[in-house]
Order: structure tokens, then sequence, then C-alpha cells
């Protein structure tokens, strides 16, 4: 029951031709939430997530600012970081965001990230707390950048709508 | 000996069935009776199964994902998952509306405590006052069923709310989590007390050793998508203990319809429809018991009364709890090592005493384990990848206390039945508001919560509680009490039906007030009392 048996099983079972976009985000966003590579078995889950949830990974894709997201999602890194803080607090229901979510929900519950991701953090409080602090901290400095980014645009769509 | 007709085998129907037959009568139980799969990997804990199974993935998230919580989608920290959808598969000819609340129905065997958290908590006498009976009738019943499903508990400051007079077994050890919480409580008891906060161990129908033919908990973490040992009470042990005698038949596959009454009121034959299609089955019977859940149960008697006279009759006083979740963290326990791969579900339980008695509110404490991580990280005011490491530290002081409160019956929530085209099908209609002072009840008592769990070194961050949607609990009743007096539309106080004499309602629609308590273990009880005090 290996993981590359499962993912041709599951690449099989569908008959799927891979879409090059939809494996590249895949690729960029599990490297944003793990910093490693998707194996093969998650890159055909968020593959086939496209086909089975297409109304929930679908809606919403015609607004330029969800495009926009999107595109500096794609890109990953800083930009990435910040179109995913900008969407929590003003747009919770972005493609971005359930795109990122179900990359988390394949990759948590599948091998070999499964492990790594379910694994409490263990040590002294006062250092874990340090370092909540610096993710807070990075988060705050994303969600800013974020504003900057994508607030005008936002502004622009709600005032046309 | 009688012929008793049953329908439902969920948490009344199979105690009701089981107290008939040990009385030396006849059963028939009519079921649509959904089946659980077998579980997979038995043996294996919860992170085991993501290295072991084929398709670990499909198992978890379904194979129409749903079993992914999107952001947005719902409120709650958690969702049925895929392995439990069996429990809300419903029949094709099933319809249903309502408005202001989401209606739960399960059609499988066992019904909705297939998903239960497994709280067994016994209402006192202040809780059944308006119940044609106290708590010293019901005491045998609820000492019986704790003899049959094995319930783990122990003597402490809940004993208060929940008397304690059944054969209890030990109960889980608690995790580290939960001992610091008590821990901190007992020293700070005096204050928390003075307060209004009392707190002990959960009551579980969870074995803590092997018990009845059952395994005792083997800590697999894998409650929330069924229990592969049946460790975890479901109505599923009492339905095979039923078909240990000779003189029960159980018939599954059937969608009951309606019941078929003679001019004294009497009803003479229960009729269902095959789910497999084919000619509709009338059964006859002495005694016939509506076990199939409040809601259910209260269409089939609104559907027999429409079809026998056209009158389209209205049942008042649905009530159900309203739950609130308020996730907390205790900052001492981070970094501490958990086990994540542990028994699951609640350890602990609170009490909050009210104004009034009737005020009580009734809580559980769950600290986190095993867990779908999504929908957790995706809440978290952060990044989705400042999230998830956040998560991570702190995982270990994360926990939930799940906040009930009481109902009461109030005439504008209620079930109705609509016919389709003016034929004898109907869809059933279902109408319920809130108490007008459900909002200040709500606001006070999780103010409280809060300032509890902060004593005992717990704290509630902002913005992340929930107040799950209306009908969430599944805990529906009120929609054919019982009363003292003779009254339309009601039953005495052995649930038989004041309009149809030999018609007897052995589910949560007798209820008539509904106390903040998981109200399943009474369930089951009254169940049982009925069964003895009407076929003996």
């Amino acid at each position: 029951m290996s993981t590359r048996a499962s993912a041709e099983r599951v690449a099989e079972a569908t008959g799927r031709t891979r879409d090059p976009v939809l494996e590249r985000e895949c690729d960029v966003f599990a490297r944003y939430l793990t910093g490693g590579e998707p194996v093969a078995y998650a890159r055909d889950h968020y593959q086939r997530a496209h086909e089975v949830a297409a109304e929930a990974l679908e809606e919403g894709a015609d607004s330029p600012l969800e495009r926009r997201l999107l595109e500096w999602g794609r890109r990953g890194g800083l930009g990435l970081r910040a179109a995913d803080a900008w969407s929590r607090f003003f747009r919770p229901g972005a493609l971005l965001r359930r795109k990122l979510v179900l990359t988390l929900a394949i990759l948590e519950n599948g091998p070999p990230t499964h492990r790594s991701l379910n694994a409490p953090r263990e040590g002294r409080s006062l250092l874990l707390l340090g370092e909540v602090a610096g993710r807070v901290a990075l988060s705050v400095a994303a969600l800013v950048l974020g504003v900057v980014v994508f607030g005008p645009a936002a502004l622009r769509e709600g005032r046309r709508s | 000996m009688s012929r008793v007709v049953v329908v439902g085998s969920g948490a009344s129907g199979v105690h009701f069935a089981l107290s008939a037959l040990r009385l030396g009568h006849e059963v028939v139980m009519l079921d649509v009776g959904g089946e659980r799969p077998r579980p997979v990997l038995p043996e294996s804990d919860f992170h085991e199964m993501k290295d072991r199974l084929d398709d670990p993935v499909g198992y978890f998230l379904g194979d129409a994902l749903d079993g992914v919580v999107f952001p947005g989608s719902r409120s709650t920290y958690y969702g049925f998952p895929p392995s439990k959808a069996y429990v809300f598969q419903r029949p094709e000819r099933f319809r249903s509306r309502s408005s202001e609340m989401q209606p739960y129905f399960t059609f499988a065997r066992g019904g909705f405590a297939e998903t239960w958290t497994a709280g067994v908590y016994p209402f006192n006498d202040a809780e059944l006052e308006e119940y044609p009976f106290g708590y010293r009738e019901l005491a045998p019943a609820y000492a019986e069923v704790a003899r049959r499903i094995g319930i783990g508990a122990r003597r402490d400051d809940l004993e208060r709310f929940l008397p304690f007079d059944a054969d209890y077994l030990d109960p889980l050890p608690a995790d580290p989590h939960s001992e610091r919480l008590l821990d901190v409580y007992a020293a700070r008891r005096a204050g928390l007390n003075r307060s209004g906060w009392y707190m002990g161990r959960s009551r579980v129908a969870t074995l803590s050793r092997d018990y009845a033919g059952r395994k005792g908990c083997d800590g697999l973490g894998r409650c929330l998508w069924g229990c592969p040992t049946a460790s975890i009470y479901t109505p599923a042990a009492t339905l095979r203990e039923c078909l240990g005698y000779d003189s029960f038949q159980y018939l599954a596959g059937l969608y009951v319809t309606h019941f078929e009454a003679g001019g004294d009121g009497q009803v003479r034959s229960i009729h269902a429809q095959p789910l497999a299609g084919g000619d509709p089955v009338a059964v006859r019977g002495d005694l016939f018991a509506l076990g199939a859940g409040a809601l259910m149960s209260s269409k089939i008697v609104l559907d027999s009364v429409y079809r026998a006279t056209g009158e389209l009759v209205e049942l008042a006083g649905l009530m159900d709890n309203r739950q609130v979740h308020v996730p907390f963290l205790t900052p001492a326990m981070i970094g501490r090592p958990i086990e994540t791969a542990a028994y699951q579900y609640h350890h602990l339980a609170f009490g909050l005493v009210g104004d009034s008695e009737r005020d009580y509110v009734h809580g559980q404490i769950t600290t986190l384990k095993a867990a779908s991580l999504h929908p957790i990280v995706q809440s978290l005011p952060l990044d989705l990848q400042s999230g998830l490491e956040v998560f991570r530290a702190i995982r270990a002081g994360l926990g939930i206390a799940n906040v009930n409160l009481h109902d009461t019956r109030r005439p504008e929530s209620r079930v109705r039945v609509e016919p389709i085209h003016g034929g004898p099908e109907t869809t059933l209609v279902i109408d319920y508001r809130d108490s007008p002072d459900e909002a200040e009840r709500m606001r006070v008592a999780v103010k409280r919560v809060k300032r509890s769990l902060r004593r005992l070194g717990a704290y509630v961050p902002p913005g992340l509680t929930r107040v799950l949607p209306k009908g969430n609990s599944v805990h529906y009743a009120g929609t054919l009490p019982m009363s003292r007096e003779r009254a339309a539309w009601h039953v005495d106080a052995d649930c038989l039906s004041y309009d149809f004499p030999n018609l007897c309602l052995v589910d949560g629609a007798t209820f008539p007030f509904l106390p903040a308590k998981n109200h399943t273990y009474t369930l089951m009880a009254n169940a049982v009392r009925v069964a003895e005090r009407v076929l003996a």
C-alpha cells in the first residue's frame, strides 16, 4: 500500500490528463505550507478536487480581484503570503484561500506530510510563545502589504458593485 | 404475550424493544436501517490509518470532498466526516422543508446515537418538574440502561446536578490537559463554586475496560470517524442483543408511511414501503411504539391523520438545545508532550448554576487530540502558513468548551405536513423560532464560561466563539408531549397517546421540557420505564 501505488490508483481511477497550471499551483501552495514539494498522490488529489468540487473551487473566479489574488498567490513567496493574509480578513471565502485550505486538507491526510503537520511542537513554552509572536508579526506585515496591494482594487470593485 | 411493533432502531427503539423482549413479548422492529460500513483497519490508530490506507485522502475527505471545510462554508470547527455519511442518507421519497432551523434527519440503523459523543447525564427532579413523574420513578430505568451500555463516571462536584445512583464503571484515564484543568479547579474550587461553576469528569458511555461483549477503549483517536472497537456505545450493540431472541424480528429496508386505526382509535396496523420497491407492507400488532425520533415520529402521526381524515394537524412545541463552541488556550500546556492518537471526546464536564434551577447551563470540555487541522487553522486570524505554525506550537494547550442551553415548548415552534400535489405523500414542514430570551441567556452563559475558564488558567481568544446553527445538536423533542391531563396530541405518563390508546411514543417527542443536557441517556431510560409500565 505504498504512496506511489495509491497515487497511481487515484490517477487511473480518474483517467485524467494533468493540468499543468493546477500542478504548478499545487506545488507552490504545498511548498508554502510545508516547505517541501508535494508527492504525486497529493498532486493527483488536488487535480481531482477541481473536478469533483468544481463549484466550490470556481465560484468567484471571474472577479478581477479574485483573479489578482490568485495570480499573486501562484507566484508564491511574499506575494502569496500577502494575498493569503489579506484574504483572511477582507475576503475569507476568496478562491485563493479556498485552494490553500484544500491543499492543507489534502496534505494533512496523506503521506508523507500528515505526520509532520499533525505533530504538536514540544519544548519550552517561552520559546514557543516567542516563536508564535514572531509568526504573528510576520502575518501582520504580510497583511499590511496585502492592504497596500489589494485594498485599492477591492475598493474599486466595491464601488462598481 | 402480545405482539409489539416498534418503529426505529435508535436509542429509544432498541431499549424499548429489549425490555419488551425480556418481559416475554414478541417484537417486530421496522426500520429503514441504513447500515454502518465495516470499520477499515480496525486495529490502526488515527495516524497509522493515513500511512496504511490505500487512499487516506479519499477516506478522510470523501470521494466528493464532503469532508473539506471550505472557508465560510460552515461555522463549526468540525463537521461529520464522510465515514458517517450513512447516518444522514435519506430515502428518496422523504421530503422536508424548514425555516430558521437546519434539522438533521437520520434513517440509519442506530439513529443519531451513531454520531453522538457518548455523554450521559441524568435529568434531576428540577428538570423533570414538567414531566408527570420525578427522578425516583426514572432512577431504576437509568440504572438498567447503565448496566446495559456501560458508563464511566466517578463521584465529584457534578453530583450536585447529576444524581449518582447507578453502577458506573471507572472513567477512562484523563489526558494531561484535562488533568491539569482538574488540578487547577481543585485548587480554586471555593471561588469557582461561589461563582456558580462546578466541574468534574464527564459521564460517558465509553468503556474503560471490556464490558458486555464490547472492548475497552484502546485510544486509537478515531472517535469522530467511528469507533472501530465499539468501545463507544451505539444502539447497534443493543440491537444485536435483541437479535438473540427468537421472538424478535428485525425488518430493515422499510420506510414507514403511516398507521391505520379503527373507529375506537385503536391502531390496527402500521404501513411501510419497501425501499427496494414492491408492494407496501402492513404489519399488525397489539401495541405500536414509535421510536423514529421526534421529527419522524411526528410525521408518521401527522401523515396517518391526514391519510385517514384529510385533516392537516400542526404539532407545536418543537425543542432543540442551542449549543455554543468556546475554544480556549491553556498557556501552561504549551510545549508539553501530548498523545494526539488518544480518546478524542470530552473527559470533563461542567455545570453553571443559574438564577433558577431551569436556567442550569451544562457543558463539556474537550481538549484537542486527534483532529482535522484545516477547519481550525483557517479560523485563526493569520495567513494560513503562519496559522499552521502557530497551531502546532500551541496545540497541546488547545481545547473547546461545548455549552448547552435548555429549551422550552413554544407554540410558534412546530411541525406540520403539506400534501404533495394533493396526494397521500407529504412534505414535513418545520418552523422553529428562538425563545425571546435565548440570545441574552447565551450571552450571559458564554461570558460566565469565559470567566471561569480564565480562573482555570485557560484563555478564550477573541472572535473565535461559535454559536452553532439551530438544529445542530439534534436533541429534537417536544412535539407530542407527556401531560397529566388528557389533551389532544399529547401522551399520558406512560407515553400512551390520548388520541390512539395503543400507540406509544417512546422517543423525544414526548419530552415536555428539554434541560441543557444531552438527552440520549434519558431517552433510553424513559423507553425502558415505559416498556416496564405498559408491558409488565
